[in-house]
């Protein structure tokens, strides 16, 4: 199955890029996806310290995401 | 040479879009930033210079030489000075029919209610979680309109919260805990874009406008994503959370 996944701000700068379509082997929910490519990456907050995203409404990290879903990793931001 | 203007000749323009009912309306709002920094400059400026009646702007800070890339009220000649002095001297050059609210200190819990309780409109202009959940909490408390804005290098959020109408979302239903203060890199140690601050800081501004002539406006529940990397702007939604403490007051 395939999904979009797209990065914002120190997740971004991170992964290098905005964003990317990846393969899901099997049936797994987001907190797994951005554990895994937390892995690749280096990400450096925790699963529980960000935000998701599925097709443009925030969801619970729990979520299994669908076939071609868009699924965002949301960091806090503060600067002003 | 002394230049006398009019009220109606400075705000020529803003009434032929509104209408004289919703000008006046403008007049009438009171308005506080909280913040002049990035945000808060162009923020400050557009609000001024739009008619808004009342203004309170408030900051600890004062200008120093690493501002001056996004931060456009203040030039060289600033360095040093208190924020909210320059802004006063300026802002009162470009709308001379503008009162404005002085407060050169930080917002914090023993003054924050009496100072929010004031104004009609509380725009959150920052840097930091401390001094947002604040801003946010005491907005709730005292049931205002909160216009919030971050940014981090080229991309930026906005979210409004209308506290008047016991409706939609509050920023704990998103974020129930404050994120740790360094969980991210700061500005300060990654940069920001400089025209990113001036396109936040100015929807704030608008969003701020069309809430008192009662347009079209960012409604609870939402946060709109702007990416001037990729110039997208996408709107995010979000519900209630079940045990936030926004339900007791219900």
């Amino acid at each position: 199955m395939k999904i979009q996944i797209k990065y914002f701000a120190g997740l971004r700068e991170k992964a290098g890029k905005n964003q990317e379509e990846i393969t899901l082997q099997e049936v797994c929910d987001l907190k797994s996806i951005y554990l895994k490519l937390s892995g690749q990456y280096h990400f450096p907050l925790s699963a529980h310290e960000i935000k998701y995203s599925v097709n443009n409404e925030y969801v619970e990290c729990s979520k299994i995401p669908c076939e071609n879903d868009v699924v965002v990793f949301i960091p806090p931001v503060a600067g002003g | 040479m002394t230049i006398s203007i009019t009220q109606d000749e400075l705000y020529k323009r803003q009434i032929a879009l509104v209408g004289e009912s919703s000008f006046l309306q403008i007049k009438k709002a009171k308005v506080l930033l909280v913040g002049v920094g990035g945000l808060g400059c162009p923020a400050l400026q557009y609000l001024a210079s739009a008619g808004v009646g009342e203004i309170g702007i408030m900051d600890f800070d004062v200008v120093s030489t690493s501002n001056l890339q996004r931060q456009i009220l203040f030039d060289i000649s600033d360095i040093g000075k208190k924020k909210v002095d320059v802004a006063f001297l300026k802002l009162n050059k470009l709308a001379p029919f503008c009162s404005l609210h002085l407060f050169p200190f930080a917002l914090n819990s023993l003054n924050a209610q009496e100072i929010i309780s004031s104004f009609d409109i509380i725009l959150d202009c920052s840097d930091n979680y401390k001094c947002k959940f604040l801003t946010h909490d005491y907005a709730f408390l005292c049931s205002k309109i909160l216009i919030q804005a971050s940014v981090y290098q080229y991309e930026g959020q906005i979210q409004v919260f209308d506290f008047s109408k016991q409706s939609g979302p509050c920023l704990r239903c998103l974020w129930s805990e404050m994120p740790k203060d360094r969980c991210m890199d700061t500005c300060q140690e990654v940069g920001v874009l400089g025209p990113l601050l001036g396109v936040l800081g100015s929807m704030q501004a608008s969003e701020a406008i069309k809430h008192i002539i009662k347009k079209e406006h960012l409604k609870n529940g939402e946060t709109l994503f702007v990416d001037l990397l990729t110039n997208s702007f996408e709107i995010r939604r979000f519900k209630k959370l079940e045990n936030c403490a926004c339900r007791v007051v219900e």
